[in-house]
This record gives structure tokens, C-alpha cells and sequence, in this order.
């Protein structure tokens, strides 16, 4: 699983688009290009849910 | 303008280039479209409905060249063409996932390729359109890489499947490249002929065959 976040301008900061599953890391952009393409983006970056450190757990 | 570029370069090569890049673009576009509901994952179906998306807006986009050049008539609208010259393994649906990732490995590949020597065209409308493809093809490409090592590790049976998929299309996709003639290169419509993009082609897809542990072509 991936979290994909995105920015439109590069003085906005990066906001949460979602997740989405691939096994590949080419194959994660994409899908994240491809379903999160509602807007122009100028950032968008993804990383593993795998490799999240849990800073709060309830 | 419209008749100096009909003048210097309606000649029969070029109209078949534009005509069947336009035209393979085209059925790419509509096979890639039969997946849109039947990828193996929800992810892969959006990619699909993109790619076929991409594929038939640069099909679109170089109708209207092959009008400048072979003037307007019912072959050279999109709406009303009948007689479409593309290659046989887009004449049908793809039967398996496999057929699709081949195609989008080798003939999605070979029609970026020839693209590609056609940037610097002197046939300006042709470079333009070129340049502004390849940019999306880039995706594509990272598709095609992506599920061609992801099927190859998933199974043995899954790997023939691709294998024999891709046996298929190398056919299809080294018949695309053969539009590359002497006359275009000549001309400087495009700046490499068959044998080198054939050459560019197989240095291109075969890291990727050989990373997944499949026959080169």
C-alpha cells in the first residue's frame, strides 16, 4: 500500500491524496499519476505505508 | 503555408508514416479500452482507461496531418476512415492481460520509438506532435516495465503466458518501425531508418526481457 500526496503550487504545502496498492515502485506512480490526475499538479511524491513511523498510537 | 507544406512533403512515405502511427495509435487506444473493466486490479483498470485515453488523443492529434498531406476526404477523417493500416495483432481483442502488457511493452514501445526519430522532423507539424506525445508515453513505458517483471515473477504458468504474448507482438512491433524508409531519412523526416531504430528498439526493451528472466527478442 502507498500514500500519495500532491501540491499545485510550490508554496502550498503537500496535501494527503490517498493510497493505492502496487507491488512495484513503477507501477506505484503509475497509478498514482493516473487516478489522482484531477488537478495540474507540480509536486506529487508516494512512499510505502510499510515504512510509516507510528508517532501516536490509540 | 498549409500548401508549401502539401507541396514539399506529400510524398507517398510520409502519408504512410503519419498513417499508420495515427492509425496504430487509434487501436492501441481502442484495445487498451477493452480493460478498462477487466485489469487485474482496480489500480490497473484507471491506468488502462488513461493509456487508452493517451493513445487515441494522439491518434486525434495526427488526423489532421495526414489531411494536410494527403488532402481531406472520407480516409482521412477519423469518423469516416475505413481503411485503416495497422498492425494484425490490434485487429482483435487482447485475450489475456499478457496480450496487453506485450502490447504495451513492444508496440506502444516501437510506435515511441519511431516517434522519437521523428522529433527534429523537418516536417515540422510532425515534430511538434512527437515532442508533445513522448511526454506522455513516459508512463507507458514505467506500465509496461512494471507488469512485464511483475508477471514473469508471479508464476511459471503466468511467464509462458507473457512469453508467448510477447513472441506475438515482436512481429507487430517491428512492422511498425519498417515506415522508417530511406526516403524519410533523406528527407530528414525522421533521422534514423528501420535497421537503427530496430537496433534502438531491441537495446531498449531487452534490459527489461532479460530483468525478468525472458528471452531477448
Amino acid at each position: 500500500m502507498w500514500e500519495v500526496f500532491a501540491r499545485r503550487k510550490y508554496d502550498e504545502p503537500l496535501y494527503h491524496l490517498g493510497t493505492l496498492a502496487a507491488d512495484d515502485p513503477d507501477l506505484a506512480v503509475v497509478y498514482a499519476r493516473t487516478i489522482y490526475n484531477e488537478f495540474t499538479w507540480v509536486e506529487m511524491v508516494l512512499y510505502p505505508r510499510a515504512t510509516c513511523l507510528p508517532a501516536l498510537r490509540t | 503555408m498549409a500548401a508549401l507544406t502539401h507541396d514539399v512533403f506529400a510524398v507517398p512515405e510520409l502519408i504512410e508514416l503519419v498513417a499508420s502511427v495515427a492509425d496504430n495509435k487509434l487501436f492501441l487506444g481502442k484495445r487498451y479500452a477493452e480493460w478498462c473493466t477487466g485489469a487485474p486490479a482496480l489500480e490497473a483498470a484507471v491506468a488502462a482507461a488513461s493509456m487508452a485515453q493517451d493513445e487515441i488523443g494522439h491518434a486525434r492529434s495526427l488526423y489532421p496531418l495526414l489531411q494536410d498531406l494527403a488532402g481531406r476526404s472520407e480516409q482521412t477523417e477519423p469518423e469516416s476512415r475505413t481503411q485503416f493500416v495497422h498492425v494484425r495483432g490490434l485487429s482483435s481483442t487482447f485475450q489475456s492481460w499478457t496480450d496487453f502488457v506485450a502490447a504495451n511493452l513492444l508496440i506502444d514501445t516501437a510506435l515511441t520509438i519511431l516517434l522519437e526519430s521523428a522529433q527534429a522532423s523537418s516536417f515540422e507539424p510532425l515534430g511538434q506532435r512527437a515532442r508533445r506525445i513522448l511526454e506522455e508515453e513516459r508512463l507507458h513505458w514505467l506500465h509496461a516495465e512494471g507488469w512485464t517483471r511483475r508477471l514473469a515473477a508471479a508464476s511459471p504458468r503466468l511467464k509462458l503466458a507473457l512469453s508467448a504474448s510477447i513472441s506475438a507482438a515482436a512481429t507487430d512491433s517491428k512492422e511498425i518501425l519498417r515506415s522508417a524508409v530511406a526516403e524519410l531519412v533523406e528527407r530528414r523526416v525522421v533521422n534514423a531508418n528501420t535497421s537503427m531504430l530496430g537496433q534502438k528498439f531491441e537495446d531498449r526493451v531487452n534490459p527489461v526481457l532479460r530483468e525478468s528472466g525472458l528471452l531477448p527478442l
